[in-house]
């Protein structure tokens, strides 16, 4: 990649420059002119459409997704600057055209889509080679992660969710797959020893409330052999609070609490579980949002194994798993089974022998029997499920299935493609008179699929 | 209970973390060549006159405008090449007749451009080539403000955009799909594919084809057809077979009997008692034309390579021609919007000077408030009635439907050092800026003759 003449070489000095104030603290002395900067470039279009969703047709009539259609649009540049041989910085800006979901036809005169902006990265990064083969690397800022390369839906247990509620999240190509934008705030100290690798991640809470929370994360992996790859991992979710009585409220919430869309639940449990005893008698159980995750994955290359090579395409035949712990302590009523805590996921790498580069299929389990709507942790912060007055059969969603595609052409060209019931979270209709972070796939017989065009350089 | 902007907010951080995907290569690639693009200015004008709006009174009101963007192209193959642009707009809502003229100001991102282009040839004067994503389309070069039937504005009720140096006829997107372009000597065609992002029902997909050919290097001939949501979304949204689920097209409230314009998707005929529904889609034609004397008599030097210019353009919107049709958007020849320009000469003291006069005689209100959405509105493709500001009252036919079908625009444009460009317009024409703070509009602010307004902008750019 070539550095820009004339204008454009204005545009990268003021670049370099901005790279520079980023890295003011520990450069103050650099030249611009001295910084190698590479740009990167990307822009898609993304469509597709929920062919059912059964929970939402029960619900008000606002709120039905079936069918409807989901669109979006965007670009974003990205800078990346080697200052020196040890240190690297990142910066990059996008924007997004999205719409909320239509929902019902009955609604869908509120529909409307706006433009949002985001940050690719925002980054610090010093990297110091130990010998030939190690490196010792720090990371600073704003960044996007990804532990687990494989997967392209589920799993991702350890850096992505909540603890109590222990939600997952999944979708089609989101930033926690692929590392387009930023998922982390904080810092990152990785090691790498031959095939061995560790990270410790220092997370600030952006995605889910109570914001600004710090996780401190280790997740390790070893290449034991060319076909077989182990990893782990342990994550102290929120384990330094920004303010402990929001995260870890006792019973000092009611003051606090917004009905919002709960009005079909137990409404007394606001931060705390009332379980009754055997003898009758109410025990208030007080919690916290706060918990630890555990991790364990593996990979295996049978295609390394078995010295398959052509027709066979790079992808082909990798088996990929993982499994996580997700809150080590019991609460009674909603907590009180680990196993019900422990979703796992499988993925193997279909055969696509050159025409694709990643067909895969994953599975999943999560035998979670707390209603999959968030709603309470996303307005009121709180740990405890929402648990709706109908009543639902919560085993309905334990099994999660995906079937993905994607293709590059031409080298800078990507289509992309996804089948699935998953644990799409999709924003309540405008028409409808509470938020909602109810997951919209919640039986065997939920689907929809999404397909991607991409350029990137 | 209405949710809180909080709760809204955090609903578009969801969907964004859902629609972010990755395209950012590990590794550097081997892109030949990047340059940068940029683009900054500062917009002022003026509303003179604005005599029969329906909502609000907008005379004497100020409109001011800023913003910037930042475009990076790569051209990473001799086929193969890549365009990003951000941007940033800060703009505001006109002030009324407020004592005080407070309004707040609006900062708003964009993506001024974010498409590839692969060509699958390019030898001698023959191109193919493919664009896809978003990006800026302009079919006809020679419009300053007025014309650009063919691809903007919906088609029922035929209401027209123009304004000053809007989107469509600046470099920055307004168009997501896919171009497929054509050159073969002197002729050239584009079949487009767009995915509307601007108007209701979003994201049907409407198919259309440009050609331009050039019998000689003084004359431009061109034309269009646009099939305007012909791939629909959701049908049932687009083009209605049923009494729309609201209630408004059984009930459409008022005293019997009731006036068609009550209503969202049906036109009633109350003497044969035929029910018609009426869809967003339809057919767009167009041609155009420009001619460039210059060439007759050598190109004198005296003259700018815009100077004596003349242009027009000619649309049909809406093949549809029902007594139902007929009776909501009139017949064909009020359903014509037909444009002329001329460059006056500006001997290289302007790029341009270019004076645009329309003919538009739709009989119905200039006003895309039914296309708005929201709680309280039912997005229609009726126009608005022209008795006062509620789309659903009584049609009064005598009312302000001649008045603003002549338009004109003076515009006028000054490139200095090759970087920095001076601009303006007085024009009437069809300027909708929003209406104010307590009462958003989608109503053309000028709809009598004597209304005008100007702008005027400085811009530096590279």
């Amino acid at each position: 990649m070539r550095r820009a003449s004339g204008y454009s070489s204005n545009m990268h000095r003021l670049i370099g420059w901005l790279l520079a104030i980023l890295l003011a603290v520990p450069f103050h002395g650099a030249a611009t002119e001295s910084i190698t900067i590479q740009y990167h470039g990307a822009g898609w279009i993304q469509f597709g459409r929920i062919e059912h969703s059964t929970d939402t047709v029960s619900g008000p009539a606002e709120y039905n997704l079936n069918k409807n259609w989901i669109q979006n649009t965007g670009g974003q540049i990205t800078a990346v600057g080697k200052v020196s041989e040890n240190w690297e910085g990142g910066l990059g800006l996008g924007a997004i055209q999205v719409s909320n979901p239509r929902g019902s036809l009955v609604g869908a005169h509120t529909w409307s889509n706006t433009w949002n902006p985001f940050v690719t990265e925002a980054r610090l990064t010093y990297s110091q080679p130990i010998g030939a083969k190690n490196k010792l690397q720090l990371t600073f800022g704003t960044f996007p992660y990804v532990y687990n390369a494989d997967v392209k839906n589920f799993g991702l247990y350890l850096t992505r969710g909540q603890v109590y509620p222990g939600t997952l999240f999944s979708g089609f190509e989101t930033k926690h797959v692929q590392p387009t934008a930023a998922t982390q705030v904080g810092g990152l100290a990785r090691i790498q020893l031959g095939g061995f690798q560790n990270d410790v991640l220092l997370n600030s809470e952006t995605e889910t409330k109570p914001y600004f929370d710090i996780s401190v994360a280790d997740i390790a992996s070893y290449q034991i052999t060319p076909w077989l790859q182990v990893g782990g991992g342990v994550n102290f979710y929120r384990l330094l609070p920004q303010n402990p009585d929001v995260t870890s409220p006792e019973k000092n919430c009611a003051g606090e609490w917004s009905e919002n869309n709960l009005s079909d639940g137990d409404e007394q449990e606001h931060c705390y579980i009332l379980d009754t005893l055997a003898n009758s008698t109410v025990d208030t159980v007080t919690g916290s949002m706060s918990g630890t995750k555990l991790m364990g994955r593996f990979r295996i290359d049978f295609r390394t194994l078995l010295g398959l090579s052509a027709p066979f395409g790079k992808q082909d035949l990798i088996v990929y798993g993982e499994a996580a712990i997700v809150g080590l302590t019991d609460y009674p009523k909603y907590y009180d089974d680990v196993w019900q805590r422990a979703p796992i996921m499988v993925g193997v790498n279909l055969p696509a022998f050159g025409y694709l580069d990643k067909f895969c299929v994953e599975v999943e389990y999560y035998g979670s029997k707390n209603y999959p709507d968030y709603v309470k942790a996303e307005t009121n912060a709180s740990w405890v499920p929402r648990v709706p007055g109908s009543g639902v059969n919560n085993s309905r969603n334990d099994w999660k299935w995906s079937l993905y595609a994607s293709r590059v052409l031409m080298g800078h060209l990507r289509l992309a493609g996804q089948v699935a019931n998953d644990h799409l979270v999709i924003p309540a209709p405008p028409a409808a008179s509470d938020p909602d972070w109810a997951e919209a796939l919640t039986t065997p017989k939920d689907w929809y699929w999404m397909l991607k065009l991409a350029y990137f350089f | 209970m209405k949710p809180s902007f909080f709760h809204r907010t955090r609903s578009v951080a969801r969907l964004m973390m859902f629609a972010l995907g990755a395209f950012m290569p590990a590794t550097a690639l081997d892109v030949q060549d990047i340059t940068f693009n940029g683009l900054g200015w500062v917009q002022y004008g003026y509303v003179v006159q604005s005599t029969d709006t329906a909502k609000n009174n907008y005379n004497g009101n100020s409109v001011q405008t800023t913003g910037a963007q930042i475009s990076l192209r790569a051209k990473i193959s001799e086929k193969f090449q890549g365009a990003v642009g951000l941007g940033a707009l800060e703009n505001h809502l006109l002030a009324g007749q407020s004592a005080r003229g407070i309004v707040p100001l609006t900062v708003t991102p964009y993506i001024a451009e974010a498409n590839f282009t692969y060509s699958f040839w390019n030898e001698g004067a023959s191109l193919l080539t493919l664009r896809g994503g978003l990006f800026p389309y302009d079919y006809n070069p020679d419009v300053r403000n007025l014309g650009l039937y063919l691809l903007r504005g919906p088609v029922h009720p035929g209401i027209l955009l123009s304004g000053f140096e809007t989107k469509a006829v600046l470099p920055i997107a307004n168009t997501l799909g896919f171009q497929l372009h054509h050159e073969m000597g002197n002729f050239q065609q584009d079949f487009i594919l767009n995915s509307e992002t601007d108007l209701y029902p979003f994201y049907d997909i409407s198919p259309a084809y440009v050609a331009n050919y050039r019998p000689m290097p003084a004359l431009r001939l061109g034309a269009g057809v646009n099939l305007y949501r012909f791939i629909p979304i959701e049908s049932k949204l687009t083009s209605p077979e049923y009494f729309s689920p609201n209630g408004r097209d059984q009930d459409p409230g008022g005293t019997p009997p009731y006036h068609p314009y009550r209503r969202a998707y049906t036109y009633v005929d109350t003497v044969a008692h035929d029910t018609t529904f009426i869809s967003f889609a339809g057919i767009k034609l167009m041609a155009n034309a420009s001619f460039d004397p210059k060439p007759l008599f050598g190109n004198p030097r005296v003259l700018g390579a815009e100077d004596l210019k003349i242009y027009g353009e000619v649309a049909l919107l809406g093949l549809e021609n029902d007594k139902a049709y007929k009776d909501i958007y009139g017949d064909y020849l009020h359903r014509m919007p037909v444009m002329m320009g001329f460059n006056i000469p500006a001997f290289h003291f302007l790029d341009n000077l270019s004076l645009e006069m329309e003919w538009y005689g739709a009989k119905f209100r200039d006003d895309l408030w039914r296309y708005q959405t929201g709680r309280s509105f039912y997005p229609s493709p009726l126009p608005v009635s022209n008795s006062s500001y509620d789309p659903v009252s009584v049609f009064d036919p005598e009312k302000n439907v001649k008045r603003d079908n002549w338009k004109w625009s003076l515009y006028g444009a000054k490139t200095i050092q090759r970087h920095f460009k001076i601009s303006f317009q007085l024009a009437n024409d069809h300027f909708r800026p929003g209406g104010v703070v307590a009462s958003p509009s989608q109503e053309s602010i000028l709809s009598t003759p004597t209304d005008w307004y100007w702008m005027t902008k400085i811009a530096y750019f590279f």
